[in-house]
C-alpha cells in the first residue's frame, strides 16, 4: 500500500512542477511588465525602457500586451531623445493594435513619434494580419499572413480533426504568405480544429487566431447519411459555384462605386486641429 | 454659429477642392473618396514666441472669421481680440488649456471653402490675453499646415518686461507634470 501512496504524491508533484514551467514564464512577463508600468508611472524612462525590453524578451506576450509593451518603449525612447527608435516602437504598437492612442496628457515632443507613426499607418493599406483557408488538394490549412512591418519570425500551427479528444498537433513554420501547415485526416476530414500563432523573433504573440481552449473551425458539416452535403467554410475549391461568388463581387463593386462617386462628388468640409511649435 | 456657417457656405460653389478635385474630375475613381477625400483633417500651429511664453500661458482660444476679400483684416481684428469684443460672423472656439492644443484638442470642425482669418489668443489664468495672432488663409487652398504667430501683448510685456528670469520649468514639464 505504501508503494502505490509514494507514486501518486511523485506523480502529483511532477504534474505540479509541469504546470509551474508553463505558468511561471508568463507570470514573470506579465511581472516584468508590471514593473515597467510602475516605473513608467514613476517617471523613470530608463528603468521602463529597461523593463520593457526584458518583458519582451520573455516571448510570452499576448498581442494586446506586446502592443503596451511598444507603447512604453515608444515613451521611453522619446524621452531619451531617440525619436526615430521611438517612431519605430509605435509603429509596431500600431501594426498590433491600429485604433491605440496614447497618453493625451504627454507633453508633444513624447506623442510627436506618435503622430509619426500614424501617419505612417494612415498611408498604407496593409495591415498585419493572418488567415487560414482549408485546401483539401493538398491536405493541410494554407496560412496567408500580411507583415509590412516584418516582425514575424515564425507562425506556429496547432491541429487537430474537429471533435476528436486528442491534444493538437503543433507544427512550425517559416513566417511566409501561402504557407502550407499539413493535416493528417484531410481529404477525408469535415473539419478541422486550429489555432495559428504569428510569433516574432522571441516567441511573443503578434496574431493570434483561436486558442488552445477554443480553437477555430473550418472545414464542412459533417454529410449526414440521406442527406446532402454539407455547405464548406474558408475551403479552397469548396462547392459554391463559381458565378455565385461573381455576382458577390460584382455587387459589391457596384455598391463601392457608387459609395465613391458620392462621396467624391460632393465637397467635404475640413476640420482643423491644433498643433503648438515654438519659434 | 450655424448662420455663421450657412453664410460662409455661399464660397464653396466655384471653387474645387485641390485634394479631391482630380477624383472628381475622373469620376470613375469615386472609390477614392472611400480612401480618404471626405473630413480632411488640417493642422494650424499655434507658433508662440518661446518656451517661456508657453508655459506662462494657460488657456488658447481660436477664433476664425469671414474675412470675405479683406486681406489687412488682421490688425483690427488682433486687437478686438485681446480686449475681448471680436463679435461679427465670428466661430468661436472654446478656451482649452495650452497642453491640450498642443495635443490637437482645439479643433474647428467643418470649415467650408473661402478665406478666413485665423486669430489666435493666449490667456493666464486670471484670463488676461498675453499672447495674439492672426493669419488669412483659405484652409483648401494654402499650404499646410496654416501657422499662426503669436506675438506678445502689452499686458505679456509688462508682467514680463525685459530681463525677467527665465521660467524653471519646460513646456515639456509643465505639459507632464503639471509644474506650473
Amino acid at each position: 500500500m505504501t508503494f502505490p501512496m509514494r507514486a501518486v504524491r511523485g506523480a502529483f508533484v511532477a504534474l505540479s512542477v509541469w504546470v509551474l514551467s508553463l505558468v511561471a514564464p508568463v507570470a514573470h512577463a506579465q511581472d516584468l511588465l508590471g514593473q515597467a508600468e510602475e516605473a513608467y508611472m514613476n517617471v523613470d524612462f530608463e528603468r521602463t525602457l529597461d523593463l520593457a525590453r526584458q518583458a519582451m524578451a520573455t516571448g510570452r506576450l499576448s498581442p494586446d500586451r506586446l502592443a503596451r509593451v511598444y507603447e512604453l518603449m515608444g515613451v521611453a525612447y522619446a524621452a531619451s531623445g531617440d525619436e526615430d527608435a521611438s517612431r519605430e516602437a509605435y509603429k509596431k504598437m500600431l501594426a498590433l493594435r491600429p485604433d491605440a492612442q496614447v497618453d493625451t496628457n504627454l507633453a508633444p515632443r513624447l506623442r510627436s513619434p506618435f503622430m509619426e507613426a500614424r501617419g505612417y499607418w494612415a498611408t498604407r493599406s496593409d495591415r498585419l494580419a493572418a488567415d487560414v483557408v482549408l485546401s483539401r488538394p493538398d491536405r493541410g490549412l494554407r496560412v496567408s499572413i500580411v507583415d509590412p512591418l516584418g516582425m514575424a519570425r515564425r507562425i506556429v500551427v496547432r491541429t487537430r480533426i474537429a471533435g476528436e479528444m486528442t491534444p493538437l498537433d503543433e507544427q512550425t513554420l517559416p513566417a511566409e504568405s501561402g504557407v502550407l501547415a499539413p493535416v493528417a485526416g484531410l481529404p477525408e476530414a469535415d473539419r478541422i480544429e486550429y489555432v495559428v500563432e504569428l510569433q516574432d523573433e522571441a516567441g511573443n504573440r503578434l496574431v493570434q487566431l483561436g486558442t488552445n481552449d477554443t480553437p477555430n473551425v473550418v472545414g464542412r458539416e459533417p454529410v449526414v447519411a440521406g442527406g446532402g452535403g454539407g455547405g464548406t467554410t474558408r475551403e479552397e475549391g469548396g462547392g459554391v459555384p463559381g458565378w455565385v461568388w461573381g455576382l458577390v463581387g460584382g455587387v459589391v463593386v457596384a455598391a463601392a462605386v457608387g459609395t465613391g462617386l458620392y462621396l467624391g462628388l460632393r465637397t467635404e468640409p475640413i476640420t482643423l486641429r491644433s498643433a503648438v511649435v515654438f519659434e | 454659429m450655424t448662420s455663421h456657417w450657412a453664410t460662409i457656405r455661399r464660397h464653396a460653389t466655384e471653387r474645387a477642392t485641390r485634394a479631391c478635385g482630380h477624383f472628381r474630375a475622373i469620376g470613375l475613381l469615386g472609390l477614392a473618396g472611400l480612401a480618404g477625400c471626405g473630413g480632411e483633417t488640417v493642422s494650424i500651429e499655434l507658433a508662440f514666441p518661446s518656451s517661456d511664453s508657453f508655459v506662462r500661458s494657460a488657456n488658447a482660444r481660436l477664433f476664425v472669421v469671414d474675412v470675405g476679400e479683406d486681406l489687412g483684416a488682421c490688425p483690427d481684428l488682433v486687437m478686438q481680440s485681446e480686449l475681448g469684443n471680436l463679435t461679427g460672423d465670428v466661430f468661436q472656439s472654446e478656451a482649452v488649456s495650452v497642453c491640450d492644443a498642443s495635443v490637437g484638442r482645439l479643433t474647428v470642425p467643418d470649415v467650408d471653402e473661402g478665406l478666413y482669418a485665423f486669430v489666435a489668443a493666449a490667456t493666464n489664468e486670471a484670463g488676461q490675453v498675453l499672447l495674439t495672432g492672426c493669419t488669412i488663409a483659405d484652409p483648401y487652398v494654402d499650404d499646410h499646415p496654416l501657422q499662426i504667430v503669436l506675438a506678445p501683448t502689452e499686458r505679456y510685456r509688462t508682467t514680463y518686461p525685459v530681463g525677467t528670469d527665465p521660467e524653471v520649468c519646460s513646456a515639456d514639464d509643465k505639459c507632464l507634470r503639471g509644474c506650473r
